[in-house]
């Protein structure tokens, strides 16, 4: 035993409290610092030595600064992200098809004007005003069929190029993870602690399974392997890249992954979650199938609406041609729906009657065009024109009110998660300022212990003059 | 113990602050929209509803568009009606105050000069026009439906039955043929009424009829051919009545009125012999015929043959036409010639109406008498289709009315499914607004208060 030793406690008690102070103020500074754990440093008492038979305490030890952590929480918030995300995106692509069937003024109201002014046309089957109407509404009719499927196509392009925003982003996010992945390596491989470089990376990895829904799984080394399905995304500082040069049949892009050593290959059945998951389900499954159905609707109206006209006679006793000029693909169809040119020019073309006899008042055929509106078409699934398109405005409604409520749900499971993980890693400042109080109090006292040691040397000196 | 810190704090905050005002932005939109629905996604199922209520709620409006089209037409058409019963009731008083010897010669002048005009009348009534369209032509809307011809008043219109949609399943007809109305075509029992106000007019002036048959019957191109007749065709030879109408192909009975204005009935038979050649007796009952044997048919004209162009009418030159001999019914006293102009063939239907005048003397009250007997007819046949008009007005009010009070129950439904109640809506809107000024005013009261606060 020795003043030397006190002295040496002191010292190290100084260093330590200094190190808890700096470890603080650390947490302090990065209060409001997005996915920062907070820092702990590790103090343990220094094992005693003995003294005249006793063990004396030889004061603190600092045995590293920690980083708290819980991490089932961490890789539990990955999965979270990968499903809010994609939630996200799909919601608002719904979001975006739904406005195009309006709850008033829609496609079905220009259907029912439409075939409201061929009821007119019923009424007084020669009057041109009437006709004139007809054509007038068809027309309507056509550029609001017309514009929602160009709306549909709009929504598919931008979705198109938000996934190869989505894809780069994927591409910088990678090579970010791979160097942090040797950074941690690393240091962690010369027994230093990594905390902030790992506090990085896992924001980088909830990004990462938020675009993409990639599995995450830690190496003993301290880098992590990202995978999607099969593919390797990272592994330890290598790392592949997604392209969207390709496009598929449709002239949308499709997703190929490029491995480290080079090999490609299409990897666009693999991207089924995140937000890129979510954006090649909206644009080829629903929008598309929304674009399908409008089209189908299309092109058996136009068929069947010619098919009855020409059955009919116009006001000349001739028989009556296309009403509309006949679409030969159903892809597509709903922006083709335009009112044949020559009858366009001549609304005395309209076939309203039922026979050859050039009579004004024959409005047979009229009557019988009006009961295109409530036959049910095999086309249409055995149902009429107008139930049709109700019951692709259902679906649209319910598969974005679904989408909305799942958004919603996850969102409240990952903000649980994340206020379960700032509970755990978040830093409370009336926590660390109390400790602060406490660093600096142990500061001040391993002080008054260098003064006290300082003094027993003076006493010592004193007592030898 | 759950560790709370100043993020989750600022988060917690700021999670709450965004709920209370997407709630208060969405309460706003329901408060000032007055709509409960305002995007498809907020009540799929009531958005369908409200959009299939919408549609409904548009033809129902049509309907009535369509209903309101047709009163017109059929309140013309009742009036129109109303005019001619009242033009035939003019002329039956006449051919009643004429009918007697002791009217003079010049007061039946007189007379034949007022049924002149009602013909006249009756004439521009039966070429009614509603927006400046012929009601009683058909579907041929743009012509004059009738016109006087050489033979008698001919219909120039088609058999076009014009009707309007007054409900989803429903049709409702809007016009009268002209041929049925005003010529009894189709009719049993039916009258030429323009043509009896003529010959009505022809016996007042003391010009007697000419003896005139007029036969319209339509002759079926799709009936089988057949050998004709078997029994033999002497006049005045009797037949069984059954067996002999089982021989032909069509039948049309005839009032045909003799020179002291008896009226007769006689039955023409058709035979189809080839696919334009027919064969034609006339022939009478038993009560036509002195001593005739009861349930026997007596023939009165030897059989002719008719030919027709492939127009439908008739090759006058192939036909063998022959007289009805009226010598041989029981007040008979003239016979009648069948000739080319009385026989039209027309129609959609086998039935078949005709009459024919024989007065003999200009002022034979009994030829006169001879008319009130088809003027009777013709009163009879408008008030039929008064009363089908009738009853056509009236379907068109219960359809208006149906129509109204299903408009109310689908815009009572689309409301509620759609509307907002404001009640509801305001007071959902105020408890909003001050969930998120407590929102707010509790998150600067948490955040603010810090250790930091109370060292010095």
């Amino acid at each position: 035993m020795s003043i030397t030793s006190t002295l040496s406690i002191a010292a190290q008690a100084l260093k330590a409290q200094q190190l808890a102070i700096q470890t603080t103020g650390h947490n302090l500074a990065n209060v409001a610092t997005p996915g920062f754990s907070r820092q702990r440093a590790d103090l343990v008492s220094a094992m005693p030595s003995v003294e005249q038979g006793f063990p004396v305490g030889l004061g603190v030890d600092v045995r590293g600064v920690q980083r708290i952590v819980d991490r089932f929480l961490e890789s539990e918030l990955l999965t979270l992200h990968a499903s809010v995300d994609g939630s996200q995106a799909d919601s608002d692509a719904l979001a975006r098809v739904q406005e195009i069937f309006p709850t008033s003024g829609g496609i079905d109201a220009k259907l029912s004007a439409f075939f409201n002014a061929l009821s007119d046309l019923s009424n007084n089957p020669s009057g041109l005003p009437e006709r004139s109407s007809v054509i007038g509404t068809a027309n309507d009719l056509g550029q609001s069929l017309s514009q929602a499927r160009q709306t549909l196509t709009s929504i598919q392009q931008n979705l198109d190029g938000e996934l190869q925003d989505a894809a780069s982003r994927v591409n910088v996010l990678l090579g970010q993870i791979a160097d942090l992945n040797q950074q941690i390596a690393v240091t962690e491989g010369r027994g230093e602690s990594a905390n902030d470089y790992r506090d990085q990376r896992q924001t980088l990895l909830q990004e990462l399974t938020g675009l993409t829904g990639a599995t995450v799984r830690e190496e003993p080394n301290g880098a992590v392997n990202v995978s999607l399905g099969g593919l390797l995304l990272v592994t330890d500082n290598r790392f592949g890249l997604l392209h969207t040069t390709s496009v598929n049949a449709a002239g949308f892009r499709t997703i190929t992954y490029q491995a480290p050593s080079g090999l490609t290959f299409d990897a666009t059945s693999f991207l089924t979650d995140g937000k890129i998951g979510a954006l090649l389900n909206a644009r080829d499954s629903q929008v598309q199938d929304a674009a399908d159905r409008l089209d189908q609707f299309a092109k058996t109206f136009v068929d069947e609406f010619n098919l009855q006209h020409a059955a009919g006679f116009d006001l000349t006793g001739t028989a009556g041609g296309a009403f509309f000029t006949p679409i030969a693909a159903t892809a597509g169809a709903a922006s083709q729906v335009q009112v044949a040119a020559n009858l366009a020019a001549d609304p005395k073309l309209i076939a309203a009657a039922a026979a050859a006899d050039g009579v004004p008042g024959d409005n047979r055929n009229a009557l019988a065009l009006s009961d295109v509106q409530s036959t049910p078409y095999p086309a249409l699934g055995g149902l009429n024109l107008q139930e049709s398109y109700l019951s692709l405005v259902g679906d649209i409604g319910s598969q974005s009110q679904v989408a909305q409520a799942q958004l919603d749900s996850q969102k409240s499971l990952l903000s649980q998660a994340q206020a379960r993980r700032e509970s755990v890693s978040g830093v409370n400042m009336d926590e660390e300022m109390t400790n602060l109080i406490q660093f600096q109090r142990g500061f001040e006292s391993a002080s008054l212990l260098v003064r006290t040691a300082d003094e027993m040397y003076r006493t010592l000196l004193n007592m030898v003059q | 113990m759950l560790r709370v810190t100043s993020q989750s704090i600022a988060n917690q905050a700021i999670e709450n602050i965004q709920l209370a005002s997407e709630r208060l932005a969405k309460a706003q939109e329901v408060a000032t929209t007055g709509r409960r629905i305002n995007q498809i996604s907020d009540d799929p199922i009531g958005s369908v509803r409200v959009l299939r209520l919408r549609g409904f709620g548009s033809s129902l409006e049509q309907f009535k568009r369509n209903i309101d089209h047709a009163q017109p037409f059929l309140e013309q058409t009742d009036s129109t009606l109303s005019n001619v019963t009242d033009g035939i009731n003019r002329a039956k008083e006449l051919a009643l105050s004429m009918a007697n010897d002791t009217v003079t010669a010049s007061d039946r002048q007189a007379a034949a000069a007022e049924v002149h005009q009602i013909y006249l009348n009756l004439l521009s009534q039966a070429n009614t026009k509603v927006e400046n369209q012929y009601i009683f032509g058909g579907f041929a809307t743009d012509a004059q439906p009738f016109a006087a011809g050489a033979n008698g008043v001919d219909y120039l219109g088609d058999n076009g039955r014009i009707s309007v949609a007054s409900g989803s399943t429903s049709l409702l007809q809007t016009n009268l043929l002209g041929n049925q109305v005003f010529q009894g075509v189709g009719v049993t029992n039916g009258v030429g009424i323009l043509d009896t106000l003529r010959d009505l007019e022809t016996v007042l002036q003391g010009q007697a009829a000419q003896p005139s048959l007029s036969l319209k019957v339509n002759l079926d191109s799709g009936t089988a051919s057949g050998a004709g007749f078997s029994f033999p065709d002497a006049v005045g030879t009797e037949a069984p009545a059954a067996a002999f109408r089982g021989e032909a192909d069509f039948s049309a009975d005839v009032t045909v009125f003799d020179s002291v204005g008896q009226a007769h009935t006689v039955t023409f038979l058709f035979a189809k012999t080839g696919a334009s050649f027919y064969k034609y007796r006339v022939v009478a009952n038993s009560n036509e015929i002195s001593g005739g044997t009861s349930g026997d048919l007596y023939q009165v004209a030897t059989e002719g043959t008719l030919q027709f162009n492939p127009d439908g009418s008739l090759n006058t030159g192939s036909s063998t036409l022959t007289n009805i001999n009226l010598a041989n019914l029981s007040n008979g006293a003239a016979n009648i010639a069948v000739s080319a102009v009385d026989l039209s063939f027309s129609g959609s239907t086998q039935t078949a109406a005709a009459s024919a005048v024989i007065a003999s003397a200009q002022t034979n009250a009994n030829g006169i008498q001879a008319q009130l007997g088809r003027l009777d007819a013709a009163l009879d046949q408008i008030s039929t289709f008064r009363s089908d008009i009738g009853a056509r007005l009236n379907s068109a009010d219960t359809a208006r009315t149906a129509v109204d009070t299903l408009q109310t129950q689908t815009e009572a439904e689309q409301s509620s499914v759609e509307d907002s109640d404001i009640l509801t809506a305001y007071s959902e809107f105020a408890r909003l607004q001050q969930a998120f000024q407590a929102a707010v005013a509790s998150a600067a009261r948490m955040i603010q208060p810090s250790l930091l606060d109370f060292l010095q």
